[in-house]
């Protein structure tokens, strides 16, 4: 074999056959034996036969092709021989189902997933009747049970097979009963083996040891001395190995079996050594299902209030079970184990406590076939004397790091304070270990299961030769995971592939035969674009994520393929819910009536019907408020009541601190008196932006209208209801009706300007601290008269608001900077999807809120509105006007993403373009005039657009807005205009100028 | 079938400088700046584009590279800018970077190559079908200079210290804004996301 060369090939003598009668040569691939890979590799199997027929091994020279061929028979019978004896390889045929007809694990975790299932089953199909009623009343008959105990404690009961598979096992060996006995793969009576080349025991756990101890330095800083410890911990079998042993780890081993001293998962050769009377028998699959649906079907017939943890243990709340039939926790149980045994033949122990973590360790308690009761005064001191290990979740590697903290029992434990276990083992855990060793427990049965994820792994016999070898195991293993998707009816869109490599120092050939040895663990994930179990998608996916991992298949020893987010069948295939839609939704905004919308309340009121969970309340609400809406019905021709004589007192300020000193001192000082006026009139409430609980009470702020009956809507609290009463009652309706078209768009206006000298005495304290900052002031406005730029933004209302003597005396600068608050404010009103409510709706006036500044302020969004403003601006210098604004609008953008959490931006569920167009088609062509919400709602998508970059979708939405526009009544291309331009505006703001259209609109 | 692959953080700034080298080729064969003889037609993800075989407007643009693969790696940079000008800026073509990397354990991120030159051709042949249908303004007297945008201050020491090379960035004047702007395209996958567009300083004589 030494003189072998590596591009010498093994084939089958077939080949030879096959050849000659086709006449021709023929592809090597199906008849190759192994490669030469595989000999450098010490290729174990395959080089035992070659090994064993070298003699026999002859040269063949056929033309250029230079083959090696055994000789047939010999061949035969050695491979015979081993496939009877021994594990086949991965990429051999039939690998995987060879694999796991005998692999113990994967039968004990199916058949937990089988049970869980099979207990939901059993609930769908119950139809009230449970049967096991009857025989407990047989038996309190026939055994003199009274039956008057009163119940009133919930009750918790975990039920445990003794030695499952062992006790299952017996069944069919009933002269084993009463020996030592264990299951496991190994022959009890099997030698030591030859020792196989390649492979160095010692040396591999030192690997083994030195990976661990790697592992342990890189998660805690641990001093070598307590690593040195954790060892023993760790590894407390090693001790008891030599080279020879068998090291099949014992499934489960008989009472009889550990009083020698043997455990579970303790190393065949090892347990032998302990106990060389030891019995071993067989894996017994059928009987351990057998038995299982047994025990589920006869705990079922009493309650379903069931949870099932594996094949042979279960949880359930007999509080109900209890209290109809009158026994005690004990008497119930001693009637269930009897039960339980009757059918099949095992022995159970039950546990029972006021909750699950009580009752699982009082069947520790009540091991072997035993019943133990635990009551709720009992329990802290049960839970004292226990130690760490005891508690579930407490494993070999937590139960090291306790230990390192000194604390090895719960009555330790429970010294250790909350902070200092949620620090050591983060928030989750430590608050459930801080609970769990006082012995509370909060959970509640998982009655409804849910997989998260689905798996397939193998880590033993994984030893491929070549590339086709570990793409035929690819899919294989994927076909196995589908199959598992199957059975229980999901499909997964994450698909992880998990690799086992050899480590760089582990031996090639590991101590246990076959096994996977030290190794670096790797996985990689792929998101599917839907939800999928189709075997040829997920072996596709694979090799994929293979190709990428640039694996050496050689070096292979473990593969898992693994599924989660899972997708059950019956909810359409991987899409989420959509989200309404347009039409549903202007189907609901027309429910609220009009007489909903305003009722008036006097001012006082607003504190207390304001409900409290929306903190909608004008902070500073302003009488003028109301102020647009009298614009408007007088430019329609209808009279106002002369209010505007107060005019220059209506203005409605925003908080104080957000006024840039400097802004202030840059005013016509008309202006400027005004303003401070206006701020001393509402006094120093306007100081505290965050003393909000004041501006409620505030007077001044008082006089706004707001709707107990629906919850305020942001827009009528801006009216003020002592103006409002005034008003003829032609004109209330008017307004009322006005505010149903147009949705809030009621004035606001903010004009912001640079260099302002400094605060103004007795209005605050804040302002100073905050330093530059913007005014914003709303000014009146006849509405029509602006002669300037902002006139072409005709369809805003809030730039029209602005008086136009005022607009005419800012500065170029202001007025841009104007416009884009005003576009901010209106963006800010853009976020989240949320928009598809009405706004009428309460939930939705914080947002809008949040997005008049002036107007009037929710409790919250005062708060965060000001940071996003004034802290930005403080940094950045007044001069650079766009900085600003950007700084903002990333603020923005992060509050957005904290409540939309969504990865594509969507128009009531369209996000492509021929969705979009068919939506805004159906708009057009179900209303006679558009709705204000839905333009808004447009608007905002828009502009999220912006946010997000995406120009060139927007261009030709707006197209497709204005040609849809042209035979549309006025109304409508009004509304088309306002979205167009808002859009622009906020172009504007991020780009500094408006996208190019086409042909002009201006 | 969409071909995917694993980039380190420098390869994904390589890739990214690779896609600007192109553009910036493009545009300026685009924009009839020079005469067409000092280009010369090459392939670039299986897409004809063009590139500039003047030696010394190569140097100017591979500098710039350099320095934009300088800024990249360490996060600086946020736009890079080819103004067109005359006198007065006519024409900005921006590329603004919003992200091009992201932290991954494995300090790998999996690219999907496919899409990528799909969008980057996308971009290419955007760009030069909307300069070659645009009426021709004037493009004589024009020059181009390029822009970088900085995302930190802290850069402007960094400009000192590398002031030994002889390629030298002054700080620019306060710009103009521009009189509208047009998208591009935007190159957006995993990782990058790239908007491309410009802006016009033109009057709107549309």
């Amino acid at each position: 074999m030494g003189k072998l060369k590596g591009d010498e090939k093994f084939v089958k003598p077939e080949w030879i056959v096959d050849s000659v009668k086709a006449n021709s040569l023929l592809d090597l691939k199906p008849y190759l034996l192994y490669t030469g890979l595989t000999l450098d590799k010490g290729q174990q199997k395959l080089g035992i036969v070659s090994m064993a027929k070298k003699e026999d091994v002859t040269y063949c020279e056929n033309r250029n092709e230079r083959a090696m061929v055994t000789d047939s028979p010999a061949k035969n019978s050695a491979s015979d021989i081993r496939q009877s004896r021994e594990m086949k390889r991965a990429g051999e045929d039939d690998f995987l189902s060879e694999f796991y007809k005998r692999s113990r694990l994967h039968h004990i975790s199916t058949m937990g997933a089988l049970f869980k299932r099979h207990v939901t089953e059993l609930r769908e199909k119950n139809n009230g009747v449970f049967p096991g009623m009857e025989n407990i009343e047989n038996w309190k008959k026939t055994s003199g049970y009274q039956g008057s105990h009163k119940n009133e404690d919930t009750v918790f009961m975990h039920i445990d097979m003794d030695c499952f598979f062992v006790s299952v096992g017996l069944r069919n060996y009933p002269s084993l009963v009463g020996k030592p006995v264990v299951v496991t793969h190994a022959k009890a009576d099997s030698k030591p083996l030859p020792r196989r080349e390649g492979r160095n025991r010692e040396y591999e756990f030192e690997c083994y040891k030195e990976h661990w101890i790697k592992k342990s330095k890189f998660s805690e800083s641990n001093n070598a001395d307590e690593t040195e410890a954790g060892l023993t911990d760790v590894f407390p079998r090693l001790q008891d190995l030599d080279e020879t042993c068998s090291m099949s780890e014992i499934a489960s081993c008989s009472y009889e079996a550990r009083a020698a001293g043997i455990y579970n998962g303790m190393f065949m050769g090892a347990a032998l050594k302990l106990c060389p009377s030891l019995v071993a028998i067989p894996y017994d699959f059928e009987g351990y299902k057998e038995v299982s649906t047994l025990l589920y079907n006869t705990v079922a017939s009493y309650t379903l209030d069931l949870e099932a943890v594996s094949c042979d243990e279960l949880y359930a709340d007999i509080t109900t079970v209890l209290r109809q039939t009158g026994l005690t926790p004990s008497d119930f149980a001693t009637h269930l184990k009897e039960v339980i045994f009757s059918k099949t033949r095992c022995n159970a122990s039950v546990g029972m406590g006021p909750n699950m973590l009580m009752a699982r360790l009082a069947t520790k308690k009540a091991k072997p076939n035993g019943l133990f009761y635990i009551q709720k005064g009992e329990m802290v001191e049960f839970m004292k004397s226990h130690k760490i290990e005891d508690l579930p979740g407490v494993g070999r590697s937590m139960a090291h790091r306790f230990h390192a903290l000194g604390v090895n029992t719960c009555l330790e434990m429970q010294q250790v304070t909350i902070g200092k276990l949620q620090q050591e083992f983060g928030q989750k855990q430590g608050q459930t270990l801080y609970y769990m060793c006082r012995g509370e427990d909060k959970r509640s049965l998982k009655t409804e299961h849910i997989r998260k994820s689905i798996s397939a792994d193998i880590n033993y016999g994984v030893r491929f030769a070549n590339d086709q070898e570990m793409y035929k195991f690819v899919q294989e293993l994927s076909s196995e995971v589908s199959k598992r998707m199957e059975e229980i009816h999901v499909r997964g869109r994450l698909l992880t592939l998990k690799l086992k490599i050899r480590a760089k120092d582990a031996p090639v050939e590991t101590a246990k035969f076959m096994g996977h040895g030290v190794c670096d663990s790797i996985s990689r994930s792929t998101t599917l674009v839907t939800a999928s179990r189709e075997t040829k998608i997920i072996e596709k996916e694979v090799q994929i994520l293979l190709k990428q991992l640039k694996v050496d298949c050689c070096e292979l020893r473990g593969m898992g393929i693994q599924f989660s987010k899972l997708v059950a069948d019956n909810v359409s295939k991987g899409k989420q819910p959509k989200q309404n839609s347009l039409l549903s939704f202007v189907a609901r905004s027309k429910i609220f009536p009009s007489e909903n919308l305003v009722t008036t309340v006097p001012p006082e009121d607003i504190v207390k019907t304001v409900p409290s969970e929306n903190f909608i309340t004008p902070c500073i609400a302003t009488p003028n408020a109301e102020e647009p809406d009298n614009e408007k019905v007088e430019s329609d021709g209808k009279q106002g009541d002369g209010k505007r004589a107060n005019d220059n007192a209506r203005f409605e300020l925003p908080s104080f601190s957000q006024i840039d000193p400097t802004v202030l001192d840059q005013l016509p000082n008309d202006l400027k008196a005004d303003i401070i006026q206006e701020y001393q009139r509402q006094g120093i409430a306007l100081s505290g932006v965050n003393s909000l609980t004041k501006n409620y009470s505030e007077p001044v702020a008082g006089p706004s209208k707001a709707e107990a009956g629906n919850g305020s809507s942001l827009a009528d609290s801006q009216i003020d209801p002592l103006v409002f009463d005034q008003l003829p009652d032609d004109l209330k309706n008017d307004i009322i009706q006005e505010y149903q078209r147009k949705g809030i768009t009621l004035s606001v206006a903010k004009s912001s300007t640079e260099n302002f000298p400094k605060p103004i005495a007795g209005t605050s304290k804040t302002e100073t601290a905050l330093g530059s900052s913007v005014a914003k002031e709303s000014v009146n406005s006849s509405g029509t008269s602006l002669s300037e730029k902002p006139v072409s933004y005709d369809g805003i209302e809030e730039i029209t608001d602005i008086d136009a003597s005022y607009w005419s005396a800012l500065p170029d600068d202001i007025r841009i900077e104007i416009e884009r608050d005003i576009q901010q404010r209106k963006s800010e009103t853009t976020s989240p999807m949320k928009g598809w409510k009405s706004i009428f709706k309460p939930q939705r006036s914080p947002v809008k809120a949040a997005g008049k500044i002036l107007n009037g302020k929710t409790k919250a969004e005062t708060k965060r509105k000001t940071k996003f403003q004034e802290i930005p601006k403080a940094k950045v210098q007044p001069t650079i006007p766009i900085p600003v604004a950007i700084a903002q609008e990333k603020v923005v953008i992060d509050a957005k993403r904290l409540e939309a959490p969504k990865e594509e931006l969507t128009l009531s569920g369209a996000s492509t373009l021929p969705e979009i167009r068919q939506l805004l088609l159906e708009w057009f062509s179900t209303c006679d005039s558009p709705e204000s919400e839905d333009c808004e709602a447009v608007s905002k998508f828009l502009a999220s657009l912006v946010n997000n970059k995406e120009l060139h979708k927007i261009e030709p939405i707006i197209l497709f807005l204005r040609r849809r526009s042209v035979g549309q009544s006025d109304s409508w291309k009004r509304a088309v205009d306002d979205i167009i331009n808002t859009t622009q505006l906020y172009v504007i703001q991020y780009y500094n100028a408006p996208l190019k259209l086409p042909s002009s609109f201006l | 079938m969409t071909l995917s692959a694993s980039f380190s953080r420098d390869e994904c700034i390589g890739l990214l400088v690779d896609f600007l080298e192109v553009s910036l080729h493009q545009i300026l064969w685009a924009c009839k700046l020079y005469p067409s003889e000092i280009f010369r037609q090459t392939q670039k993800f299986n897409t004809l584009v063009y590139k500039s075989i003047h030696p010394e407007v190569n140097n100017y643009i591979d500098n710039t590279l350099n320095t934009v693969r300088n800024l990249l790696s360490n996060d600086f940079v946020e736009k890079l800018v080819l103004v067109i000008k005359n006198d007065k800026p006519v024409e900005r073509f921006v590329f603004s970077f919003h992200s091009y990397y992201k932290t991954t354990p494995s300090g790998k991120v999996t690219l999907n190559v496919t899409e990528i030159r799909q969008q980057a051709t996308a971009i290419w042949l955007t760009m030069s079908q909307r300069l070659g249908s645009e009426t021709h303004y004037d493009r004589e007297n024009c020059t181009f200079a390029f822009e970088i945008h900085t995302r930190n201050v802290a850069y402007d020491k960094m400009l000192e210290r590398q002031s030994t090379e002889d390629f030298q960035w002054i700080v620019a004047d306060n710009i103009m804004n521009p009189n509208s702007v047009m998208p591009i395209r935007k190159l957006d996958s995993n990782p990058f996301c790239i908007d491309v567009y410009t802006e016009d300083y033109r009057g709107d004589d549309s």
